[in-house]
């Protein structure tokens, strides 16, 4: 195999494969001319191809990170993010801190665009790594859209599994971050001072139809910000890392 | 409005958003006495500060001492994708944008024009340093720098009303945890107040060309994004 075509393809299988996870890098060009044993100039005409079709974006100073996968699911969302811990170094883990019915009220009926009574299904989780919290993840969803969401173990199936399980198409993510501070159960969740600063991320997910299907509130103490905001903009398209789009 | 027992934090602050809005309060308005909301509610004052407190933490309201709370301005909006293009941000198409020029880093914030150089190679031909605000409200304290070719190529890149194509941005945003008494004078931010940082580097092919460094209140912003996902093939 030494043709730049071959070269290409084989990167592209890695990523599809997953050996090459996305919102990561791929290894440095010399590992890659090393390992395939070709020129390091074959190495970066074949991923000129995957930048060309956008499956690859050069990062300078960086390295060339995978920007797409063949996987079109929302569950990306939050594998894309225990990849990105894990690769860090950090054991990716979360607890389920409650769970519950609850009437929408002000707030939550502005969002999801409901009477003020209907209820919605709370799942509020402590994002950690080795351990380490990371951050508070308050999230809301309509409770007729999943079955039998009040018996879901959330510790094992994440939010955007039972969403494809009950064929909900999550197709926008709005996203929206402030700073705000740690108080009371939050600052004990992340194990921090009453009052620390945190990032705020509000993020709203909408199905085809531009319904709001799933509101989540998220704390995320500073030094996992980056896990969180890191991104790529180009050609007006803003890419997430951790959302590998 | 029924009397309830153990409110949530929560319960509060939505109590309170409700009152805000159902009075059609506005920026600068007093919200009514600590003592009356609680009697309203039924809850203990300490209950109802923890609510207040988060509404501050978020900055909603604002307390002065001895006077009561009071309504603050409504967030700025901004897109995260064109946070360096102000004139390209459809956020901000109807509102007052204003960047006033800084005349000299302040002594606390010495270590950035350092930063500034080492981050863009030690090409830097411009550094414009200024504060942003966005309806007579101050939102962020930017400093940005060009190296020689971008500013032989795009003379006002970041004042351009589009975003010149074949640019790419990386961007990081944090917690601006670095104490300076100079930031939250320039900014002037009251005490419960945070900041985050973003840096966008400005990449032309291989090369970074420009670098924004921007201190954001946070408590008076709302960053942006909308993502797409891919469709499910059938």
């Amino acid at each position: 195999m030494n043709s730049i075509d071959d070269i290409a393809k084989a990167l592209q299988d890695g990523i599809a494969s997953g050996a090459y996870p996305c919102g990561t890098r791929i290894p440095s060009e010399r590992t890659l001319a090393e390992t395939f044993e070709v020129s390091r100039a074959t190495i970066r005409s074949a991923i000129d191809i995957l930048v060309d079709t956008g499956r690859l974006k050069r990062v300078h100073g960086k390295g060339t990170f995978v920007m797409q996968t063949d996987i079109d699911d929302a569950a990306i969302h939050f594998k894309g993010m225990n990849e990105l811990l894990s690769r860090a170094g950090y054991e990716p883990s979360s607890s389920i801190l409650r769970t519950q019915l609850r009437s929408a009220g002000f707030c939550l009926s502005r969002i999801f665009d409901v009477p003020e009574s209907s209820e919605l299904f709370q799942i509020v989780r402590l994002r950690s790594g080795n351990g380490v919290p990371i951050s508070v993840e308050n999230t809301f969803t309509i409770p007729s859209l999943i079955k039998g969401i009040e018996s879901i173990d959330f510790k094992v199936y994440s939010l955007y599994d039972t969403f494809r399980m009950n064929h909900v198409e999550i197709q926008h993510i709005n996203q929206k971050l402030s700073s705000t501070r740690a108080r009371q159960s939050n600052a004990r969740a992340l194990g921090t001072a009453e009052g620390t600063p945190v990032m705020r991320i509000q993020i709203t997910a909408l199905d085809g139809g531009d319904n709001v299907v799933e509101f989540t509130d998220v704390a995320v103490l500073p030094a996992f910000c980056s896990y969180y905001t890191d991104a790529i903009i180009s050609d007006g398209v803003y890419s997430i890392n951790y959302q590998g789009i | 409005m029924p009397k309830l027992f153990n409110l949530l934090s929560s319960d509060v602050e939505e109590y309170v958003l409700q009152f805000i809005e159902t009075h059609g309060l506005k920026a600068g308005d007093r919200l009514p006495t600590e003592r009356s909301l609680a009697e309203e509610l039924g809850i203990t004052r300490s209950s109802l500060r923890s609510g207040l407190q988060a509404l501050i933490d978020q900055g909603v309201i604002y307390s002065k001492q001895g006077s009561g709370s009071y309504l603050c301005h409504p967030k700025a909006v901004r897109s995260l994708a064109k946070y360096c293009f102000p004139f390209a941000d459809e956020n901000l198409a109807n509102k007052r944008y204003e960047a006033m020029p800084v005349g000299s880093l302040p002594s606390d914030l010495d270590w950035l024009e350092d930063y500034l150089m080492a981050s863009n190679d030690r090409d830097v031909a411009q550094l414009d340093l200024f504060l942003e605000s966005i309806d007579n409200c101050l939102v962020a304290l930017t400093a940005n720098a060009q190296s020689a070719q971008s500013c032989a190529l795009f003379p006002n890149l970041f004042k351009l009303n589009n975003v010149p194509a074949g640019i790419v941005q990386t961007q990081e945003v944090r917690v601006f945890d670095k104490p300076s008494g100079s930031v939250s004078k320039l900014l002037r931010t009251r005490e419960p107040e945070t900041l985050l940082l973003l840096q966008n580097r400005l990449l032309l092919g291989d090369r970074q060309i420009a670098l924004s460094y921007s201190i954001c209140v946070g408590t008076r912003v709302d960053l942006i994004s909308r993502t797409g996902l891919p469709r499910r093939p059938n």
